[in-house]
């Protein structure tokens, strides 16, 4: 019996430079950035005060049966996202009701914001301060509101923590699922508030840009921290082929591994053979990949790695690898979801977002990671990646729907 | 479908190494403590059990992890450690290691001012790269956060790695610490029904593969959302989506461990069983006996539910967390 093939016929991104499929792919596609000064927190004694939060959010708008006092913003935002997606894919949650559905959202360190709320109350007087309904928010979960929310008893909620490659590896998840018939459906990506703790933590070891993120390039200087959620739909493709759903795209395969190395430096041989192990799930050659959704964080380390790994996958005849953290920030566990949305938005558009903020491109990278401008391109595959602290690799490969 | 053989398990707990009937520890009260104190694991020392390397800033749940980890790799066959997966259910990861760099940041001279080594500690799923890193797992790691029903979402991930052929065995299981950053989130999410028993820590872990060797298996693990205020439906449901998944009569289960009480879903719990597997069933609830080890109790449970049940005969676990998700597993001693 050969595996299902998987669909993809929702996107549906939160995200600081647009919400909902139509006006993030305008914004990816121009260029747009998404960074501003940090209002999640006061900023006061930070050397650097700048991040890319999601603007002007109101739960309130995207939550129906969930009580936004009582919903930390990380569920908000994948509420939202699988609201958007479900929409984009022409689905109701109450004609869900009958199928089996996955929801599985990565994260890195879930609800991040009300953790930072437990700090503030624990600062004085030690966790004893803790307030039950912040204790309740941290702990609430984000596939379970998903659920909840869209009123899915029946869907199999998860999260997958995996710091920023979580993403990946709900969708990957998620491919697995659906192919040996367990799920019919799956809303999967990823979700992260903005954090004052992950944002010290970043500050602390110099890995936060002190202007601008600039993946690949010379000058880079670090990465911008940043928050969102994106969602996909994937559904069984003889089934949504048979509601005459939009097809995007297909998710050809997917990987993951572990570096089991080191706790925050990136190995350049596990990365190359994840990227290795996904062209095997997919039955694909490298030359067959004609972009690729670089992790690209903008970090001197990253970048550096990144191209290494896919040098020794690719050889010489590297495609063009977009860093679109350049415009969104690092969302952690919701970045490599959002990825894997502009991949998918870029195969649709058969059109390639640009790395913005970009100077000159380090000769120790040298990709063409297609600076300032995006261009149109002939796209069947493009290859999302998604790397993590931890050691965690996850790469996933968008492939155009077969006429 | 693909069944999961538990080729061997581990687990550190107020009982010690390996072992779950035995006298658990004391309850260790103290002025930072909730009122029901903790009950830790006795004389656990992470540079006896995991060796001296890497070591000066790991939370105590990720150690556990490690040496169970190490333990269940030391005693398998040599394997393929790029086809071994690592799959471990939390609450939080360590929140203790979590808070402290949050409230350094609020708290020090300057907002950056947070201990750099313990910054990857305080990624959710440091764990997982830990065991990687100690053991040279280089198959794919995740982390589950989640209540009561992670170990439940642990179990049916952990089976997908195995179907899917990307993986030979899987380590899966989940662990806990009880510092005082975990005690008081739980004490403070316990619902008014539930009994204030001391918060417990430890890790049980399970060698997970896919062949059909005799010897013990879970058959199913399925879950349901209470999303109508009737919690005893959704464990009902659940329950018999497990059983049908298993190809297992309700009466045939011998022993039902359940977790539910600890969320204060007693009742509900007992009338879900009632209504699905009838009177019969040996009730269990030997887990509690180490304290509320949160994520964890599930795993504990599924192995009291082993070595109260006969070879061959039928058994159950149950969760129905404090967000109304329920969960089911059902297995062959």
């Amino acid at each position: 019996m050969s595996a299902r093939r998987v669909a993809i016929t929702g996107l549906g991104p939160v995200s600081p430079i647009g919400t909902g499929r139509a006006a993030f792919a305008e914004a990816l596609l121009a260029g747009r950035s998404g960074r501003r000064p940090v209002t999640a927190f006061d900023p006061a004694g930070f050397q650097i005060r700048h991040g890319c939060e999601v603007p002007d959010f109101d739960p309130a708008a995207w939550l129906e049966r969930l009580d936004p006092a009582a919903t930390g913003r990380g569920a908000a935002f994948a509420v939202a996202a699988a609201r958007l997606a479900l929409a984009d894919a022409g689905l109701d949650p109450a004609g869900l009701r009958g199928a089996a559905v996955l929801i599985a959202m990565g994260t890195s360190d879930t609800e991040a914001q009300e953790e930072d709320r437990l700090a503030v109350e624990a600062a004085a007087g030690g966790p004893a301060g803790f307030d039950s309904a912040t204790a309740a928010r941290y702990t609430g979960g984000t596939a379970v509101q998903v659920a909840r929310d869209l009123n899915l008893p029946g869907a199999e909620p998860v999260d997958l923590s995996a710091a920023c490659a979580a993403g990946n590896h709900a969708i990957a998840h998620s491919l697995d699922a659906i192919r040996m018939g367990d799920a019919d459906i799956a809303l999967c990506g990823g979700s992260d508030s903005f954090s004052r703790r992950m944002f010290a933590s970043f500050h602390r070891v110099g890995t936060l840009a002190p202007d601008a993120c600039r993946p690949f390039d010379a000058d880079r200087a670090g990465t911008v921290v940043g928050e969102g959620a994106g969602v996909l739909v994937l559904e069984a493709l003889d089934r949504a082929l048979a509601r005459g759903a939009r097809i995007i795209g297909e998710v050809a395969g997917a990987a993951s591994n572990c570096d089991a190395r080191h706790p925050v430096a990136p190995d350049t041989a596990s990365v190359a053979e994840c990227i290795r192990l996904a062209h095997l799930d997919a039955g694909i050659e490298p030359s067959q990949v004609d972009a690729i959704c670089a992790h690209g964080t903008g970090t001197p380390v990253n970048d550096v790695n990144e191209a290494r790994s896919i040098r020794k996958v690719f050889g010489d005849a590297v495609p063009p690898v977009v860093a679109v953290k350049s415009m969104l920030g690092h969302a952690m566990g919701a970045s490599a979801a959002l990825g894997a949305i502009a991949a998918a938005v870029a195969l649709d558009a058969q059109f390639l977002p640009p790395t913005v903020n970009h100077r000159r491109t380090d000769p120790e990278c040298d990709v063409d990671c297609v600076p300032n401008t995006g261009r149109p391109a002939a796209l069947r595959v493009v290859e999302n990646h998604g790397f993590g602290f931890g050691g965690s690799n996850a790469v996933v490969l968008i492939a155009k729907a077969a006429a | 479908m693909t069944t999961l053989r538990i080729a061997d398990r581990a687990t550190w707990s107020a009982c010690g190494p390996d072992a779950l009937d035995t006298e658990p520890a004391a309850a260790v009260h103290a002025p930072d403590l909730p009122p029901g104190g903790i009950r830790p694991v006795p004389g656990f020392d992470p540079a006896v059990e995991i060796g001296p390397k890497g070591i000066r800033s790991m939370d105590r749940a990720t150690a556990f992890a490690v040496a169970a980890a190490g333990r269940l790799l030391d005693r398998a066959a040599p394997a393929d450690r790029s086809r071994t997966a690592l799959v471990l259910a939390t609450t939080a990861g360590s929140l203790q290691t979590m808070l402290d760099l949050g409230t350094d940041s609020l708290t020090k001279p300057r907002p950056h001012q947070v201990d750099p080594g313990r910054i990857p500690v305080g990624v959710m799923n440091y764990a997982a790269g830990q065991c990687a890193i100690h053991h040279r797992i280089t198959g794919p790691g995740v982390i589950l956060p989640g209540g009561r029903s992670a170990p439940v979402l642990a179990l049916r991930y952990a089976r997908r790695l195995l179907a899917s052929g990307r993986v030979d065995q899987v380590l899966c299981g989940a662990s806990e610490e009880a510092t005082p950053a975990r005690a008081w989130l739980e004490h403070r999410t316990r619902p008014a029904t539930a009994p204030t028993v001391p918060i417990g820590e430890g890790c049980a872990m399970l060698r997970l593969v896919a062949d059909t060797a005799p010897g013990p298996r879970i058959t199913a693990a399925a879950t349901e959302l209470d999303c109508t205020g009737d919690p005893a439906s959704a464990l009902a449901t659940a329950l018999r989506r497990a059983l049908a998944t298993a190809a297992t009569d309700p009466d045939e289960i011998r022993t039902a461990a359940t977790t539910a009480a600890l969320d204060g879903h007693h009742d509900a719990e007992t009338r879900a069983l009632t209504a699905v597997l009838g009177p019969a069933a040996t009730r269990l609830t030997a887990h509690t006996a180490i304290g509320d080890t949160s994520a964890a109790a599930a795993a504990f449970a599924l192995l009291h539910a082993l070595d109260a049940t006969a070879p061959g005969d039928a058994f159950a676990v149950t969760t129905l967390d404090r967000r109304g998700l329920a969960g089911c597993l059902i297995g062959r001693a």
